[in-house]
């Protein structure tokens, strides 16, 4: 399926224990409903298979499903002076069908939300027998992105249609228009990689004195592609344009073939309206939808205070977090500007319940009301925007509360985290890019990495006849994530212990206990059943350790990767295997200690004597989020150690 | 209509006589008298069910006789919020739009005694319809967001829905994730309408008559979702008489099959222009009915991408299906009926339900869309000619194979009689007027031959892992479909990324292509592919080779996790995998490798499934063939543990290891790919 850029619609984090590393809204449902439409009016440009691309053949594109012969996009703005006005955004594709499977690209996907409506839509083959079969007058239909069960409701929705008739060798074309209103948001612009594409352009038509900020992005990393513009009756015309773009293949770690194509950001400003001419303007314009809100009355506030007086905390700023976080429940309605925009404090705190920035909203008018500089924060939780990317209002998908420290430092808060602690921030959240807007400026910061004290310890006991017990510890943010697993079904808990074997084939798990020991430690415990972890043959017991040592985590990069490589929170995880000793019995082989570390990475890896018996100990540690693809030799050693000690083995002779 | 409403009124006012109500609601409207209800009974659970009332009542009897002309529902339900992850119940969710609801309350009972009351004016709608037409606007969702509830609060809802449908069996309780305290469902139905209702753990009351009516009551007291995790804790749905009903939508004619409510819109008026597909169909061309039915199915698989239409429950026309070159699977067999009738014959439609679903005779009936099952075409090539069934749902099948998990199950087969050519009605026909349809149970042929797949690599270790030299992996009949598929849509593509991992274990490089290579066999051709998990341990000097890494069996994993739910259903566990499988696998030893021990010869057999092992060393290698029988693809719940205790025999038996010693310094092999993990990204 194609699909067109998807057009932000305010998409929220929705949290909750089971999912606090993933941060992400499940997939919804897809709802489909037919919508007849009128008979289109033949006021399309589709241009028809002008050349019939001959020379496009499964023979000269090997793999290739389909050959994007042409890729267009436009977005005109409405009103020369307020982006906010509305904008209409066109694109038009034309494509060659090379294979079966290629037929899949008929299907095209358009997001649109209450903001953004369909304008017009045309579709239309070329055969490769010269017929010509037009989309049928009521052949869209609408996709609501919406699940009861998860309390989002949004106005969130696709279009959907096919382009009729596709067959293998077929030209296919079609054109999309929408528009937007209401926001200065803007849509990116993909210059579609997972086929070979051989020309796409993107155009964009605005008032000559607006400023545009753009980045073309390739692999992920800023490229210096710039557009040719023109200017002509008092309007500027610029255009972005690649060709002969090679199909993007695999997945790579932390990137899709979606993320590494080329792809355009940008954002545009007016000295008449606001706009969003640099990353602080995204927080300006967020200050005045804040602006328009009513205050927190003064019963309202009573009326808190109150209660929360009676929560547990340190201080009365403590106590009020704790009353928002555990009396404002998370529900989302986002309609039309209300991805945006929160509710009015009064409201939330009348209903108790809220979404993200509802919440925020009004954890910082009861901090303010005692004195604290507190401010709202938006924030990406799911994505990470590099510092180079554009300004772009959806960038962020999340709000929380930043406390100003008194040294020029910052606390975050995040009331909508129901099992985060005061002055605790998820690890989903952790090193993300962060705007804190303050009634008088917007301060452009980063999340910090945290306390340092974030680290997992897997404990592995065996016995003698091959039982195994499991005593995992986590520390720091990780507890938290830990602990949420207290709740959860035994079924899904039972899956989260199997997580930790690299090798979970024919074993049963039993007893799963999860407890939190304090606020920045959990243990989870859990009998297993795992056959095979001592082999004998030969005259020879050998004990598996790579049933335990996971070697899940080994990095992989495709060799054409050009970005840095996302190796995520910097941690340190303490595997450790107790063999329980045999009297009598002395391994004749121990696998060899192993240390090994760059500035990013380190494995280590020991084998001591216990009155337990043997214990083998390593410990992995991930010390930097991002490394660059020039110390790529890094991640190869390390994914090497890793691999290498998951392997080894401990070998005892058999008496017998 | 005047009739219509007093029979409404009498079953109303009857249904409610006629039910005893010793559970006493205020329970619910305080929240320390509701805990103190609950008491230790599901503690742990995020929120419970004080108490769920239902009453549904089908009045009259409308098209076909079988259809109500109306459904009331009135439900009552408290729930108490025992966590905060029971928050989230506090968010009503009417499984009807607000047009459907003739009345809405939630009234939320807070622990500090507070009370919120909310109606309809509060209510958030949202679509989930599953259109029909242009009218028909399907479902819709209401949702209340309780306000200030907390841990503690019970929030009651009672809600009245007056609709001309059937109600789905999910619709009636989607807390099914919950922990019951109490329970209770009455049904008033029609006595001309038989209706099944499965409660798990329920107890039925004597039934009751009430003129032309009848009125079931079913209770349910304390009931926890892991006792029965596969039922709702109401699962009711009408069992009705095999009919054909057709709809005229925006123009179209569209046919419903009720009973199984298989909504496959076999006939349309567009179907007489069938004609145009002549042009494009060999298989009117075809000299030999054979001819034609192999013509016709290679066609249609052929010709159209596979893909559900947009309007989700609807099938279309065979000609709007052969115009847009896509379709599902009941749509192609939709336009393969279609063809197959213009060719001269007499197909018959094959509907197999989900098998997740359960047996089709021994369950009780429901609500289907087109979409929880398949529709296959089945056609003799004469009076007394071979029957072919035909597979649309199997992409790369060829013409009379089915697809593994569609071989040997029950199926209703059917055919609408009656007239040729398409059923033409209009908005208001009555249901007499339509004609019935032919169907009957059957159930559909396995593979005769039962050939397993079988397997030959040459194998070698290198310090990655096991590197497969060579390997040749054959694949016959129907277990071979989905590569042949990717050998037909991707005609130049390698095998690689997900679709490659689904025929290697776990991660792997390397070259991996399909070749079709006769008719029936199709062999994925592997070359220096690495298997890149550990795939062997290395304790020098020696280097050991479990066989479980070269082809792993997780079976007894997946039995493991199954226990429950057969046990539960007390139903036949049906195996998802091939019957059987033979490898042979060559291990190509390095210079200066000793074999210091080799798996042993190995026979297992238990009730009808058998593993048999030998292993052969030779001048350079070690030989090791294995082979796995599964005598049956369904086993009875009382083989069950039988079967799990052979597979784990079996898996322990794959654990014995090959061991070699190599000497001191020398490299874990020679040849195959340069280690480039080592320098290159």
């Amino acid at each position: 399926m194609i699909r067109r850029p998807p057009l932000h619609v305010g998409a929220e984090v929705r949290y909750s224990a089971a999912m606090v590393s993933r941060s992400v809204v499940a997939p919804p449902f897809l709802l489909v409903a037919l919508v007849l439409m009128g008979a289109a009016p033949r006021t399309d440009t589709l241009v028809g298979p002008a050349q019939p691309a001959p020379t496009v053949t499964a023979q000269k594109y090997p793999g290739a499903a389909v050959v994007l012969l042409e890729d267009v996009g436009e977005l005109r703005f409405e009103d020369d002076r307020d982006p906010a006005a509305g904008h209409t955004f066109s694109t038009r594709m034309r494509l060659k069908v090379l294979s079966p499977s290629g037929r899949g690209s008929a299907r095209v996907s358009v997001g649109l939300s209450g903001r953004t409506s369909l304008v017009r839509v045309a579709a239309r083959s070329y055969g490769a027998d010269g017929k010509v079969t037009d989309l049928l007058p009521d052949s869209i239909a609408y996709q609501a992105h919406l699940d009861p069960m998860v309390a989002v409701y949004s106005d969130a929705r696709s279009a959907v249609f096919d382009v009729p008739s596709a067959d293998v060798g077929d030209i296919l074309e079609y054109e999309v228009s929408t528009r937007t209103v209401g926001t200065p948001e803007v849509p990116r612009w993909f210059f579609q990689g997972d086929s070979p594409n051989l020309e796409s352009r993107f155009t964009l038509d605005m008032a000559d004195d607006w400023s545009v900020h753009h980045g073309v992005f390739l692999d992920g990393v800023l490229t210096t592609d710039a557009p040719s513009c023109t200017k002509a009756d008092d309007r500027q015309r610029c255009t972005w344009v690649a060709r002969d773009q090679p199909a993007l293949r695999g997945e790579d770690r932390g990137l899709s073939v979606g993320g590494r194509a080329r792809r355009l950001d940008f954002s545009v400003g007016s000295p008449h309206a606001p706009s969003v001419a640099k990353w602080e303007d995204v927080g300006v314009w967020y200050r005045g939808l804040v602006a328009t809100l009513p205050e927190l009355s003064l019963p309202a506030r009573v009326a808190i205070e109150a209660q929360a007086a009676r929560l547990p905390g340190e201080t009365p700023e403590e106590r009020l977090f704790h009353w928002v976080r555990d009396q404002v429940r998370y529900v989302a309605v986002h309609r039309n500007i209300g991805a945006f925009k929160p509710h009015a404090p009064d409201e939330v705190s009348a209903r108790s319940w809220g979404d993200c920035k509802d919440m925020t909203t009004l954890l910082v008018a009861l901090l303010r009301g005692q004195g604290v500089a507190a401010h709202p924060v938006l924030i990406s939780a799911g994505t990470y925007f590099a510092p180079e990317s554009p300004p772009a209002i959806g960038a962020f998908d999340h709000a929380i509360v930043a406390v100003e420290d008194g040294a020029g430092g910052w606390r975050f808060l995040d009331p909508t985290d129901k099992e985060t602690a005061y002055g605790v921030v998820g690890m989903h959240l952790r090193g993300r890019r962060a705007l804190v807007v303050r009634p008088s400026d917007v301060v452009d910061t980063v999340v910090p990495w945290g306390a340092g004290d974030d680290r997992w310890e897997v404990d592995w006991t065996v016995s003698a006849t091959g039982a195994v017990q499991l005593h995992t510890r986590a520390y720091g943010g990780y507890a938290r994530e830990l602990a949420g697993w207290a709740g959860a079904s035994r079924a899904a808990r039972e899956r989260y212990v199997r997580a930790f074997l690299s090798e979970g084939r024919a074993v049963a798990v039993r007893d799963i206990r999860v407890e939190q020991v304090g606020p920045r430690e959990a243990h989870l415990r859990a009998r297993l059943e795992v056959p095979a972890v001592y082999l004998e043959a030969g005259g020879l017991r050998f004990a598996t350790l790579g049933a335990f040592w996971s070697s899940a985590d080994e990095f992989r990069v495709s060799a054409d990767r050009q970005t840095p490589v996302w190796l995520g929170v910097p941690r340190q995880v303490v595997e450790r295997i107790v063999l329980a000793s045999s009297p009598g019995r002395e391994p004749t082989h121990r696998p060899p200690p192993v240390s090994w570390q760059s500035a990013a990475l380190a494995v280590r890896t020991e084998v001591t004597d216990s009155p337990q018996g043997l214990v083998l100990t390593r410990t992995r540690e991930v010390r930097e989020p991002r490394l660059p693809v020039a110390r790529a030799e890094e991640l190869a050693t390390y994914t090497r150690w890793v691999h290498q000690t998951a392997v080894e083995s401990v070998v005892w002779a058999v008496q017998r | 209509m005047r009739g219509l409403i007093l029979g409404v009124t009498l079953v109303t006012g009857a249904g409610c006589a006629l039910m005893p109500a010793p559970y006493d609601r205020s329970i619910a409207h305080d929240p320390s008298v509701a805990q103190r209800a609950v008491g230790d009974f599901a503690p742990d659970a995020p929120a419970v069910v004080l108490r769920a009332e239902q009453r549904v009542r089908y009045v009259g009897l409308g098209n076909q006789h079988v259809i109500p002309r109306m459904t009331l529902v009135d439900t009552y339900r408290a729930v108490r919020i025992q966590s905060a992850r029971g928050l989230d119940y506090a968010n009503v969710v009417v499984p009807f739009g607000r047009r459907d609801l003739a009345s809405l309350s939630v009234v939320a009972y807070h622990p500090d005694g507070r009370r919120d009351t909310l109606g309809l004016r509060d209510a958030l709608e949202v679509e989930r319809y599953r259109p029909m037409g242009k009218d028909t606007r399907g479902y819709a969702s209401t949702i209340v967001p309780v306000p200030g509830a907390t841990i503690g609060t019970v929030v009651e809802l009672s809600y009245t829905v007056q609709v001309s449908s059937w109600i789905m069996a999910d619709e009636l309780d989607p807390r099914e994730d919950l922990p019951v305290l109490s329970a209770e469902l009455t049904v008033v139905r029609p006595e001309r309408v038989e209706l099944a209702v499965r409660w798990s753990g329920v107890r039925v009351a004597p039934s009751t008559t009430l003129g032309d009516y009848r009125v079931e009551r079913y209770t349910l007291e304390r009931w926890l979702p892991e006792e029965a995790p596969a039922f709702s804790p109401i699962d009711v749905a009408p069992r009705l008489t095999m009919a054909w009903r057709a709809t005229h939508v925006a123009g179209k004619s569209y046919g419903f099959l009720l009973g199984w409510e298989v909504s496959a819109g076999v006939y349309s008026d567009e179907l007489d222009k069938a004609i145009a597909l002549d042009a494009r169909v060999p298989a009117l061309v075809a000299t030999t009915p054979r001819g034609r039915i192999t013509e016709a199915y290679a066609r249609v698989q052929g010709a159209l991408a596979d893909r559900m239409p947009l309007t989700a429950n609807t099938v279309r026309s065979a000609q709007a299906v052969w115009d847009s070159g896509f379709g599902s699977d009941f749509e192609r067999a939709q336009l393969l009926y279609a063809v197959l009738e213009r060719a001269g014959l007499a197909p018959r439609f094959v509907y197999i339900p989900d098998e997740e679903r359960g047996p089709l005779v021994d369950r009780l009936p429901t609500f289907l869309t087109p979409y929880e099952g398949s529709m296959l075409v089945a056609v003799r090539e004469g009076k007394d000619g071979r029957e072919w069934l035909l597979d649309t749902s199997c992409a790369g099948c060829r013409a009379g194979e089915l697809a593994f998990h569609h071989q040997r199950r029950q199926a209703l087969a059917f055919r609408p009689t009656g007239k040729q050519g398409p059923i033409k009605v209009g908005a208001h026909e009555t249901a007499d007027q339509l004609p019935l349809v032919e169907s009957r149970f059957v159930v559909t042929p396995g593979d005769p031959h039962r050939r397993p797949q079988a397997r030959e690599a040459t194998l070698e270790l290198t310090p990655r892992g096991l590197l497969v030299k060579e390997a040749r992996w054959h694949y016959y009949g129907a277990y071979g479909a989905a590569l042949r598929q990717h050998a037909a849509s991707e005609p130049t593509a390698p095998l690689e990324g997900a679709a490659a991992r689904r025929f290697v274990d776990g991660y792997a490089e390397g070259s991996m292509t399909v070749e079709v290579t006769d008719g029936s066999t199709v062999t994925l051709h592997l070359r220096d592919v690495l298997l890149a998990r550990s795939g062997f341990i290395h304790a020098p000097p020696h280097v050991v080779v479990p066989l479980s890494v070269v082809m792993p069996f997780e079976l007894s994993n997946e039995l493991e996790a199954d226990e429950a739910r057969v046990g539960t259903k007390g139903r036949a566990l049906r195996f998802p995998w091939p019957l059987g499988f033979r490898v042979a696998l060559r291990f190509q030893l390095a210079a200066g490798d000793r074999v210091v021990s080799t798996p042993s010869a190995r026979a297992i057999t238990r009730g009808g499934a058998s593993y048999h092992r030998v292993v052969r060393t030779v001048a350079g290698a070690v030989l090791v063939e294995e082979s796995l029988e599964l005598g049956a693809e369904d086993v009875p719940a009382d083989a069950y543990a039988e079967l799990l205790t052979f597979l784990r025999e079996v898996e322990a038996a794959r654990a014995e290891p090959l061991v070699l010693e190599r000497p001191p310094g020398a490299p874990l092999a020679a040849g195959g790919p340069s280690p480039s993990w080592a320098t290159t990204p």
